[in-house]
């Protein structure tokens, strides 16, 4: 293409071209993509499989706050993955490392996809240690799957017990989206906690949003920003979620 | 056909014309009535570029038009000398294909083919893993991480189907009575050989291909869509 062609499209119309390029290029192996931004997903790696993760979550309301987690994957098996994540946050003007830990996701059915129902049961347990706090604290997962025509959706219901108080809270999430192609998935997410037993205690929040995923070949990135519905809820919340599979 | 990773290309049931549709097809057609039964057989002629080639070993001869149940047995297609053996293997649909890696290095499987597509992931030496294959069709196999190893299934609608000699000739027994479709399939002509034959109870019936040219460039990406890196793009011969 000559550079006065180039110069004569408009952006919009490249991003247009580029992203109608992708979406009718051949299909490819997309394993262990995530379509949502709150709730776990149920796509495994294969097994061996690496995979780097990057979650960056925006906080404003009344304690804002930015976080940054790595999160560096393994496909153990075909139904196991296990990840290391670490998160930095950045806060009150403060960078520091918050918390480190060990995630385990076990997919309950097979991984084969053409042999995969269409509901898909997955556990996660994890533990991570907040560094400042010197807590630990225990989290475990049951998250469902399912797919319908273009439509693939999620439920996903957590508890998080922490050494320091101790602490015990839940948290639920929600969500679906559309497959606009292969590759460009839209739809919405809804994420909320409730602490059950603490010190102090806390109001139970949830917050709703649109979320975009975009996945391709090695690539897949999601975002999503939920919108606090109750008093409780920081007023918005963004994350955006990358990871790339070796 | 012996020499596993001999070839490559991202074919899919496209791939076959019409014989992938009747592929598709083939299980809603009733199975045949047990009684008359024929023989089909012939001779495959390959050429290379139009020249004659003197081996002609590997084609595999098929019958479509109707279906039986798949062996109980599970077929092999094993990772050896980082290649696939063997490169060309044809089951019915339904049965099992076992992956060993027979090299002392890690090997990966997988198929974007629309038929069949999986990712085995990345195993060892002296491992194997086991993938059933229900839909007929044409599943290109590949290696994620030796661009030279890429080879066939066949998943075929019936038991119905034999191997080439080095000759070309091909025998397939107790064939139904019945107008069938006869395809000769050779992963590197271009599109399989297509016959229509008359199959006559206690009879041998010829099916008359054409010669089957091998002009077909073999090339493939790896898993994830993309060239590999440290290849140039055409693999095997």
């Amino acid at each position: 293409m000559s550079r006065t062609l180039l110069g004569s499209l408009r952006p919009a119309a490249v991003v247009a071209a580029v992203l109608l390029g992708l979406c009718l290029a051949p299909a490819e192996s997309s394993a262990a993509r995530r379509r949502f931004a709150w709730s776990f997903d149920t796509e495994m790696l294969p097994e061996r499989g690496v995979e780097l993760e990057g979650w960056l979550t925006e906080e404003a309301g009344e304690d804002p706050k930015t976080t940054l987690e790595w999160r560096l994957g393994l496909g153990l098996l075909d139904q196991i993955e296990v990840s290391l994540p670490v998160e930095i946050t950045f806060a009150g003007g403060m960078t520091q490392l918050d918390t480190y830990g060990l995630d385990a996701r076990f997919r309950l059915v097979t991984a084969d996809p053409l042999l995969a129902p269409k509901v898909v049961p997955l556990v996660r347990v994890g533990i991570e240690r907040a560094v400042a706090d010197d807590a630990v604290t225990g989290e475990a997962d049951f998250v469902v799957t399912g797919d319908v025509w273009r439509l693939h959706a999620v439920a996903d219901l957590g508890v998080a017990v922490e050494s320091l108080g101790p602490t015990v809270g839940l948290t639920y999430g929600a969500g679906a989206v559309v497959s606009l192609t292969d590759f460009i998935h839209v739809g919405a997410e809804a994420f909320g906690e409730a602490v059950l037993a603490a010190p102090t205690p806390e109001a139970p929040w949830l917050g709703l949003g649109p979320t975009l995923a975009f996945t391709h070949g090695r690539f897949w990135i999601t975002a999503s920003a939920l919108i606090g519905l109750m008093a409780a809820a920081p007023d918005f919340q963004g994350r955006f979620l990358w990871g790339v599979q070796f | 056909m012996g020499g596993g990773g001999r070839r490559g290309g991202a074919r899919g049931l496209a791939a076959l014309g019409g014989a992938g549709v009747l592929l598709l097809l083939a299980p809603l057609v009733a199975r045949p009535a047990e009684a008359g039964r024929g023989r089909l057989a012939g001779k495959i002629a390959l050429t290379h570029g139009g020249a004659p080639k003197p081996d002609a070993s590997g084609v595999i001869v098929y019958v479509v038009g109707f279906s039986e149940p798949p062996p109980t047995v599970i077929a092999e297609m094993a990772q050896k000398d980082k290649a696939f053996v063997p490169g060309l293997l044809a089951i019915t649909a339904g049965q099992s294909v076992s992956f060993p890696n027979r090299d002392p290095f890690f090997h990966n499987v997988f198929s974007l083919s629309p038929p069949r597509p999986f990712d085995l992931g990345q195993y060892t030496s002296k491992s194997a893993k086991v993938r059933a294959f229900p839909n007929p069709g044409v599943v290109e196999i590949y290696c994620n991480i030796h661009p030279e190893m890429a080879a066939t299934i066949l998943v075929l609608p019936n038991r119905r189907f034999a191997r080439t000699a080095a000759d070309g000739s091909f025998a397939i027994e107790d064939v139904p009575a019945g107008a069938w479709s006869a395809f000769a399939f050779d992963p590197y002509a271009d599109k399989p050989a297509r016959a229509d034959v008359t199959v006559r109870a206690g009879e041998a019936s010829e099916p008359p291909f054409a010669a089957l040219d091998e002009t077909r460039a073999p090339e493939h990406l790896n898993k994830f869509g993309e060239k590999y890196k440290d290849a140039k793009g055409t693999y095997g011969r």
